[in-house]
């Protein structure tokens, strides 16, 4: 239990380094940086490397947004299996909705409830 | 500033390395759980049977399985730094299981909940008639089958 | 005249160069990645620890705690923005604070709120994934012609 708390924050803490050489040495904007991280997730995922890595960090590997690309191409497969190809259409949100409809809802109540600043 | 983020860091990172120094004899040598099984509903001879079978892999210190007339459930917690080969692991174990218990429907989960809920459920085994028994299994197996 | 005026002009321009990469060098990249590294981690700790929370009092497995983890996390990132503690800890962390699910979280709540004034139609609805859409955009696409590459695979390729 406590292994897992330490390698969630080491292997979440490289992957946000990571990033930060992203924007500080190669000079990337965050939406490409964020774009990036998700696009690799994506391929990983395609390898089969992402399951395993997820096993051993837990959240230091579901938090960071690469495990977007990663759920994407879950559901995709999940659904290819059951109905072919048509399913890697279909399938594709079956299993990252959760993180797109929360930030869609929570984003709404977020502008009824608080007021801009400046 | 600066000073102060190397500090917390070092702080950090070597707090946590003490603590999973701590953690790891326990999770090498783990206690037996005292748990009496004579008075369950069903003998659980084959799930004593199926732990000592899945204690013998290496980097699996630990674990904990019960058994109605037709199922078998075994959940098993792995060494931290084996835990890339979680899904293999599962699979050989679970290959060996369904080879030396043929007459059983196997169940092996790595999943902490699944461990968690196995041994709740063996805790309280003296005080389960067979249909609440078999209830109970049927619903662990059913929660480690559930998919993302 | 011409020709002076060029060597003026790259004169400055090279005068500027230099001070633009003085500029550079001074980036703090260490420093911002050991920020990137603390933050992060901490961002990821409070993740697990939400996973357990969801593991120990709920039914859900391991592998299914995932879901509601990560919507918790991003209504914790709705309150800390609205609150504006969020840009505070972007601030210090950078990329560790935009990278966890949270800074996908807060780009899209920080711009519903901000463009709340123009209406919610056009304002919030049609700025809220000013920032996150492209992450969705290739998110799906490259998820689309990984499964697709993959699936043709296991189909025809007989892996």
């Amino acid at each position: 239990m406590v292994a897992s708390f330490f390698w969630a924050f080491v292997i979440g803490g490289l992957i946000c380094v990571i990033g930060q050489i992203m924007f500080d040495v190669f000079h990337l904007t965050p939406a490409h940086t964020l774009s990036t991280f998700v696009v690799i997730g994506a391929i990983l995922d395609g390898f089969g490397l992402y399951e395993p890595f997820i096993d051993f960090a837990g959240a230091g590997a579901t938090i960071p947004i690469t495990s977007f690309g990663n759920s994407l191409v879950h559901g995709a497969l999940q659904e290819a299996e059951k109905h072919g190809l048509i399913g890697v259409l279909t399938g594709m949100f079956e299993v990252t909705s959760s993180g797109i409809s929360a930030a869609i809802i929570f984003g709404f109540i977020g502008a009824l409830l608080f007021k801009p600043k400046g | 500033m600066k000073h102060f983020i190397f500090f917390f860091t070092f702080l950090f990172v070597f707090s946590a390395c003490q603590q999973n120094d701590m953690v790891d004899p326990t999770l090498e040598q783990p206690t037996k759980i005292n748990y009496s099984t004579k008075n369950a509903p069903f003998n659980q001879k084959v799930a004593k049977k199926a732990e000592e079978i899945a204690e013998s892999y290496d980097g699996v210190p630990k674990a904990i399985s019960v058994n109605t007339d037709r199922k078998l459930l075994l959940a098993f917690q792995l060494d931290h730094m084996k835990r890339f080969q979680l899904k293999q692991k599962e699979k050989t174990i679970e290959k060996k299981l369904k080879k030396s218990f043929r007459d059983y429907d196997v169940t092996v989960s790595s999943d902490m909940k699944i461990y968690w809920e196995t041994e709740k459920l063996i805790n309280k085994l003296e005080n389960l008639d067979k249909r609440e028994m078999n209830k109970k299994v049927e619903n662990i197996i059913q929660l480690s089958r559930e998919e993302t | 005249m011409a020709n002076e005026q060029r060597k003026l002009q790259t004169k400055i321009m090279q005068e500027y160069y230099q001070l633009e990469k003085k500029n550079e060098t001074k980036r703090p990249v260490v420093q911002n990645c050991l920020r990137a590294f603390l933050v992060g981690g901490i961002i990821c700790s409070i993740g697990q620890a939400i996973q357990f929370f969801y593991m120990y009092f709920f039914h859900f497995t391991q592998q299914t705690a995932g879901n509601p983890t990560v919507a918790t996390m991003i209504f914790l990132s709705m309150l800390l923005t609205g609150f504006g503690v969020y840009d505070r800890i972007a601030q210090f962390g950078g990329a560790g604070s935009a990278v966890p699910v949270t800074g996908f979280g807060n780009a899209v709540i920080s711009a519903a709120i901000e463009h709340r004034t123009e209406g919610f139609v056009l304002g919030v609805g049609g700025n809220m994934f000013k920032l996150a859409g492209s992450v969705i955009l290739f998110g799906t696409f490259s998820a689309f012609v990984v499964a697709l590459i993959k699936t043709i695979l296991i189909k025809w390729g007989g892996f």
